[in-house]
């Protein structure tokens, strides 16, 4: 075929192929060449390396490029690069309303920096930082070996974050730390720790306002006969019977100094109708313990009160 | 608990304590802590008080051969805060 050189169409009338482009530079099998209609083609040593079809797609290394392109220019405005002409290749895209990166199968997309992986989407859609295996929807590894994950469905519905052990298969401690630690439901905020530590919740203040905790409390029988037991308790190690109707509650904790409140009450039990006994007082003058007394209502003799109950506030 | 601790008080009676259950501690613990600093005292069994307590502020025990000496709250607190020291440490 002739080569036609005019003003109008420049160069024109030879395909060429891989083997002998139809344009070369002084190496024969290098150069660019026609292999179909609307298709331009650029082959190396006689072997093609890259087309742009008819579409618009540039395939590297693939002569199809339609549907495993490198680049793929699409009708819907789509653009897209891919790693592969497999099955298994990863994709940066663009759209009007966004780009993405991605896998074009269920292998994981791993985000690497200096040749370590550091997090990874699988192919549950679970996101990893810092482990290769995330089992939550999102998974955050520490050096420590904790786990802090959010799980959408456990034990009960709804998002939580737990701390978890580095094998995920035990609770660890979570530790949510803040200038102040704040709660809310339905976006206000009902609870707050602040930078003193005080508890503030809001319980029918309508806002949050410091709640003030009880320290110490205990319900115990303060007979000896019976014989004499603990029910219950909070921050007690003991209860001393002093004498008759004389104890002294003794804290595991001491409390932060002497100047706590103390509500008790008491009553015998058994006799429906007996008054309740008086519970008093000593001074208080410890942090670690404090000394109930407990009288009959009308004798004013001291007493062993079958119910005896206290509470510390501070 | 059905173990009880005894001790001589100041009052020259005899002071009985129950141990909270739910304390975390032993029985040998809370004697240390709640025991006051230097009294002798013996861990018994809650049977072997007697059954009336009708006459409490007479009961007696002998305690020339101790289960221990308490070291009363002060020292068992500071013993506490020290030993918590070490570990962060």
């Amino acid at each position: 075929m002739a080569i036609t050189i005019n003003g109008t169409t420049g160069i024109a009338g030879v395909d060429g192929s891989a083997g002998t482009p139809a344009i070369q530079g002084s190496d024969s099998n290098t150069g660019i060449f026609f292999p179909a209609a609307d298709t331009i083609a650029f082959a190396e040593g006689g072997v093609e390396a890259m087309r742009i079809d008819s579409s618009g797609n540039v395939g590297i290394g693939t002569t199809s490029p339609a549907n495993n392109s490198i680049t793929n220019f699409r009708a819907s405005g789509y653009t897209e690069i891919r790693t592969a002409s497999g099955a298994n290749s990863t994709s940066i895209g663009q759209d009007a309303t966004a780009g993405y990166v991605g896998t074009n199968t269920n292998l994981p997309l791993i985000s690497v920096v200096n040749g370590t992986e550091r997090m990874r989407i699988d192919s549950s859609g679970n996101v990893g930082i810092g482990t290769s295996s995330p089992t939550s929807p999102l998974a955050v590894k520490t050096d420590t070996d904790f786990i802090v994950a959010t799980r959408t469905t456990a034990a009960g519905t709804g998002a939580r974050i737990v701390g978890l052990n580095a094998a995920q298969n035990a609770y660890k401690d979570l530790v949510v730390d803040g200038a102040t630690v704040q709660f809310a439901t339905s976006g206000t905020e009902r609870a707050r720790i602040d930078s003193s530590g005080n508890l503030l919740f809001n319980s029918g203040y309508g806002s949050v306002a410091t709640a003030y905790g009880c320290r110490a409390w205990v319900n115990f029988n303060g007979t000896t006969a019976s014989p004499s037991t603990i029910r219950g308790s909070g921050n007690v190690t003991s209860v001393t019977k002093n004498s008759t109707g004389n104890y002294t509650v003794n804290f595991t904790t001491a409390m932060p100094d002497a100047n706590y409140s103390i509500s008790s009450v008491a009553e015998g039990g058994g006799s429906v109708g007996n008054p309740p006994y008086q519970c008093g007082n000593y001074p208080i003058t410890s942090a670690s313990n404090v000394r109930l007394t407990f009288l009959t209502y009308n004798a004013g003799s001291f007493v062993d009160p079958t119910y005896c109950c206290a509470q510390i506030f501070r | 608990m059905n173990q009880r601790i005894i001790y001589p008080n100041d009052e020259g009676w005899l002071s009985v304590i129950t141990p909270a259950p739910e304390c975390g501690l032993s029985i040998e613990e809370i004697a240390r802590k709640d025991v006051p600093a230097g009294k002798p005292y013996h861990i018994i069994n809650s049977d072997q008080l007697p059954t009336d307590d009708m006459f409490f502020n007479a009961w007696e025990a002998g305690f020339s051969n101790p289960s221990g000496h308490g070291i009363g709250h002060d020292a068992w607190f500071a013993e506490q805060a020290a030993k918590k020291q070490e570990e962060q440490a």
